[in-house]
């Protein structure tokens, strides 16, 4: 024991300075971590083994040497819309959009099998990002019914059936905000309302 | 000396959980979180049914006309609610005549609320009003629009594996939709192609020998053959309901 008595201060101002020390040190632990965190909201976190980029990091070239393309779009101001073969959904395909070169958005299909590795519910997300930012109700390819959950600061939408929870798509964006999301991605959001069929002249 | 050893032993110990923290914070970066079990293939291809077999119809019984409502909420599990007589029956019959399939599997639980003529459409699952369906003068259209609304429950009440989904979009994508109204949706009531392209497969599978077509904005009268010219429609239809 008495090898360690020299743990025990004697000497008050030392053992001050020592914790003052420490917890400078601490502070500067805790700088580096909280700085860090900035720079990964660039990026929305991974979330489907189906993900085929990594937003702001990919660039075009991977895109045309990795990617199946079924469809090359020039949008103007620097972008390029990518359709990929798809066979999940042909009517409105799996897509990488980029920008001056490195992509800005990506839309995944989710496989409708429930026992697929990348199925997925609307649960999942809540759980995971906690409650959504959004919710625009109606969509333009599925229905009137059907919503799109945003969660902007994360760089993650859903199109998603409130009703049966399944995810039908996961789109990937740089984390921003629900308006600039829609503005920029949302074109498929549809709030006008329920449709009323005046189905046929009698 | 002392003090430098001090110092390192309380480094040792404040330092090293701080470094696992941001490993294991990179570690989560890194993997997907997602973890499911099983792997089936998603090519898969569709159940292609062949069969010309027609399923055997039944006809309704004949029962009071104050027994209707609760007859059909206790056979077919529907509510109808604000129906006169005379659509009590036409919907009793129609349920009758589709009660072979496996129609009541997908829409059971739903209720349908009688609106004013020509106002139909989709507006919940099975709480509170499931769809609007107008109380039209003509039996055979009564009975198509119903079972179109009806199809829309299907579409968005049920499991995507359940109604084959991506099969159907598959057969959307290669035919097109099977009516005017399944193409032009947008034009005909602001609503989209995918959506009432599936209830028109729905509703045109089980009324295949009606001649009315959603013709308010249609510029032709022709009603789709699935059988014949919507082959992959049909097969979806078959798989989800079973033979007609």
């Amino acid at each position: 024991m008495d090898k360690f008595y020299f743990l025990i201060p004697k000497n008050k101002p030392v053992f001050i300075l020592i914790l003052v020390l420490l917890l400078i040190l601490i502070l500067i632990l805790l700088l580096i971590i909280f700085l860090k965190k900035p720079q990964e909201s660039l990026t929305p976190p991974k979330i489907s083994d189906l993900q085929k980029t990594i937003i702001g990091k990919t660039n075009s070239q991977e895109i045309e040497k990795n990617l199946i393309i079924k469809e090359k779009k020039e949008l103007g101001e620097g972008k390029v819309e990518y359709n990929l073969e798809t066979y999940i959904n042909p009517v409105r395909p799996d897509q990488v959009i980029v920008k001056d070169g490195q992509v800005i958005f990506e839309r995944i299909n989710i496989p409708e099998q429930t026992n697929h590795p990348s199925y997925v519910k609307l649960s999942y997300f809540k759980e995971r990002f906690g409650e959504v930012e959004s919710i625009k109700k109606g969509s333009k390819t599925y229905g009137p019914l059907i919503e799109t959950h945003i969660y902007s600061s994360k760089g993650v939408a859903l199109i998603a059936n409130p009703f049966t929870e399944e995810v039908y798509e996961i789109q990937l964006f740089k984390p921003s905000t629900a308006e600039k999301y829609i503005r920029e991605f949302g074109e498929d959001i549809n709030e006008s309302g329920p449709i009323k069929e005046d189905l046929i002249r009698e | 000396m002392k003090i430098l050893t001090y110092i390192l032993i309380l480094l040792s110990f404040l330092v090293s959980p701080t470094i696992s923290l941001v490993f294991a914070q990179e570690s989560v970066k890194s993997n997907p979180v997602i973890t499911r079990v099983g792997d089936a293939p998603l090519d898969q291809k569709p159940q292609v049914s062949n069969s010309l077999q027609l399923g055997v119809r039944a006809t309704a019984p004949d029962i009071p006309d104050a027994a209707l409502e609760g007859a059909i909420k206790e056979k077919f599990g529907i509510t109808m609610r604000n129906y006169g007589t005379r659509h009590l029956r036409w919907a009793w019959e129609k349920f009758w005549d589709v009660s072979h399939t496996k129609f009541f599997d997908y829409v059971r639980g739903s209720t349908i609320f009688a609106s004013v003529p020509r106002d139909s459409s989709q507006v919940g699952c099975f709480k509170g009003v499931s769809v609007y369906v107008g109380t039209y003068q003509d039996e055979t259209l009564f009975k198509l629009i119903l079972i179109h609304e009806l199809g829309h429950v299907i579409a968005n009440c049920n499991n995507r594996e359940q109604i084959r989904w991506s099969d159907y979009l598959r057969a959307h994508a290669v035919e097109k939709g099977v009516t005017w109204y399944g193409n032009h949706a947008y034009e005909c009531t602001k609503s989209n192609n995918i959506s009432e392209d599936f209830a028109e497969t729905i509703a045109y599978y089980l009324n295949p020998e009606t001649k009315l077509q959603t013709v308010l904005c249609s510029p032709d009268y022709h009603p789709p053959n699935l059988r014949e010219d919507f082959p992959l429609h049909y097969n979806v239809a078959n798989y989800i309901l079973g033979n007609y």
